[in-house]
């Protein structure tokens, strides 16, 4: 069977998952491989952080079907650059760097659609519904509360957010998953951080006698 | 700041991604991927017809109408004594050779393309590089086209043969299963009606010469070969058309696959599988390597017929048992059976696929999947023992909550 042809950069499920991998081989090896034309090497390098790509993109978009769309989005761009990445043991940072330019050209898009009336879509993947099972009443009522100020929170300022966050990244790596200054990253988070504040006292003082 | 917006990564847990949520995504990027390389493609191509476009317009190119012959007559249907060969000159520089008996019949001719049909015999054709026509050959089972090189196409009852002393020309073969070659200098192909011609030659390196041409047509070819691939070789024996003889001017065809697969390997799946036709998936498989049963399943599969991709895969496992790709064809079959909600024929499979010896890299997916093919068919027992043995395999397992979710814990 043939398994490695010239062409690096066409994935074939079936063929690709033949080959015995190496599950403790790094994503430099994998990515020299599959730039090699190892098609194996391919499939098991995007199989290997498909997982992240796709909880990544549900976290920054909400949506779980959007996610996938985001997901694949940034997949097929990823396959189709892999012979321009340079780091290539940073193969994981630039795929997320990837996802979250994706989930940034989503979010444009779908405040274009809001705009025309054509946004139809239901927000599944939400803070409150990823809170643990053991999460008590207020917790998840507080979840739900942050998940309302996300929704009206302009894209490029939730998506910074959510990697401070939600994700726990540093400022200057959101900052370079944002592709943007680390002053801009700051002043995107600062935004979303006083607009869920300000929301959540709002309804803290309606709720006080 | 609240409690929970201080702590929300302590809040929030992993969202579930399952394994065909996974494969769906995986499978819609390689079709996206698939779709982005066509869309650059067209975006070049779009761009060079208008650059080209610009240019002709600039240049004013002289050669602007019909192709006439060099003494500016319009041009005619060919045809060569059956005692002597021919040859015609045209305006544009190109000329035709034609052996003797040989007929060339004009189809179209117009500014941008000229047309022939080869009847009958064997022609050299000597088109003017960079010319303003393409050059289109049909000699029946087989269709030439060239912009600009020097190539002879011989027809005879059974075969066509196409050879290529210099430029590149592109051969589709008619039929169903149609191919496209793409010949350079010193390459050549041999199309025939016997099957065996058109079965899969992307896995061998052998050159295509490998039928007998007819005696009268061999000698004409060889007489038209011998002096247009060198100057030097005019005085050759004419008569020797052993292509052995000559490998540094027949080299054969190193690669050419069948379009739908070439269709596949771009990621096309539905155009491959639209261009294998109602029922082309099972014809297609007859007779065919294990490489193309599984690359026929992937096109079944990835253009939206599950069903179809379970004859090639079937036919895998019976007709090549001991191959490599064997456990990968039954782990692939569990999937389709399963997508299919077919979970007995599943769980099955993913047997055959452990019992084959399915590699390290799918061993846990297979021991998974079983565990579920075997609990949606009803046989909590017997999915209660394939969890046991991943469990006593993968103790860590990515697949190991999963089970507890679906069997409960460990006993």
């Amino acid at each position: 069977m043939m398994v490695v042809a010239a062409d690096t950069s066409i994935l074939r499920p079936a063929v690709a998952r033949a080959i015995s991998m190496d599950p403790s081989e790094s994503d430099g090896s994998l990515v020299a491989r599959a730039r090699a034309g190892d098609r194996a090497a391919v499939d098991a390098l995007f199989r290997r952080h498909t997982t992240t790509v796709l909880r990544l993109s549900m976290r920054l978009v909400g949506r779980r079907q959007d996610a996938e769309d985001v997901a694949q989005d940034a997949l097929a761009v990823a396959i189709d650059e892999l012979h321009a990445l340079r780091e290539t043991e940073a193969f994981g940072r630039w795929l997320a760097q990837i996802t979250v330019r994706q989930a940034h050209r989503y979010f444009r898009r779908r405040k274009l659609k809001r705009l025309l009336g054509l946004d139809r879509g239901y927000d599944d993947a939400t803070l409150e519904s990823l809170a643990r099972d053991d999460a008590s009443p207020e917790t998840r009522a507080e979840l739900a509360n942050i998940d309302a100020v996300l929704r009206s929170i302009d894209g490029a300022d939730r998506v910074a957010w959510i990697l401070r966050v939600v994700e726990g990244e540093q400022l200057e790596a959101v900052a370079a998953l944002c592709d943007c200054s680390l002053a801009t990253a700051k002043r995107r988070i600062a935004a979303a951080q006083e607009r869920i504040d300000r929301a959540l006292d709002e309804r803290k003082r309606a709720k006080t006698p | 700041m609240t409690d929970a917006s201080r702590n929300i990564r302590a809040a929030i847990a992993e969202p579930v991604v399952d394994d065909s949520t996974v494969d769906r995504v995986l499978d819609g990027a390689v079709r996206r991927r698939g779709a982005m390389v066509r869309r650059r493609r067209v975006v070049a191509a779009s761009s060079a017809l208008f650059a080209a476009g610009i240019a002709a317009f600039a240049l004013r190119a002289p050669q602007g109408g019909d192709l006439r012959r060099v003494d500016g007559s319009p041009l005619a249907s060919l045809a060569a004594p059956a005692s002597a060969p021919s040859r015609v000159a045209f305006d544009d520089g190109s000329h035709v050779e034609l052996s003797a008996a040989s007929e060339l019949r004009v189809a179209f001719n117009d500014g941008q393309r000229v047309g022939w049909t080869l009847e009958r015999g064997a022609v050299r054709f000597s088109v003017r590089p960079r010319g303003p026509r393409r050059w289109t050959i049909d000699a029946g089972l087989a269709v030439v086209s060239v912009i600009g090189t020097e190539f002879v196409v011989d027809r005879s009852a059974d075969h066509v043969r196409v050879a290529v002393s210099e430029g590149v020309v592109r051969v589709e073969t008619r039929g169903i299963e149609s191919r496209i070659h793409r010949l350079t200098a010193g390459q050549f192909v041999v199309i025939g009606r016997a099957p065996t011609l058109s079965s899969d030659a992307s896995t061998s390196a052998e050159p295509s010469a490998a039928e007998p041409l007819d005696e009268d047509v061999r000698a004409a070819t060889a007489a038209l070969e011998a002096g247009a691939m060198s100057s030097d070789d005019a005085s050759a024996d004419p008569t020797n058309t052993s292509d052995a003889s000559r490998p540094s001017r027949a080299n054969g065809v190193a690669a050419s696959r069948p379009a739908w697969r070439s269709l596949a390997e771009q990621g096309e799946y539905n155009r491959a599988y639209e261009l294998l036709g109602s029922n082309g998936v099972a014809r297609a498989s007859e007779g065919s390597s294990s490489d193309s049963l599984l690359a026929l399943a992937d096109v079944a599969r990835l253009s939206g017929h599950p069903a179809e991709a379970v004859a090639p895969l079937e036919q895998l496992l019976r007709e090549h048992p001991s191959d490599r790709a064997a456990p990968l064809a039954a782990y692939t079959l569990g999937r389709v059976f399963a997508s299919l909600s077919r979970h007995e024929e599943a769980a099955r499979s993913f047997d055959r696929a452990l019992s084959l010896g399915a590699p390290r890299a799918i061993e846990e997916d297979v021991r998974w999947l079983l565990v579920r093919a075997r609990s949606a068919s009803g046989d909590r027992a017997a999915a209660q023992r394939a969890a046991d043995e991943y469990r006593a395999r993968f103790s860590d397992g990515r697949h190991a909550r999963a089970i507890d979710a679906l069997l409960g814990p460990p006993r």
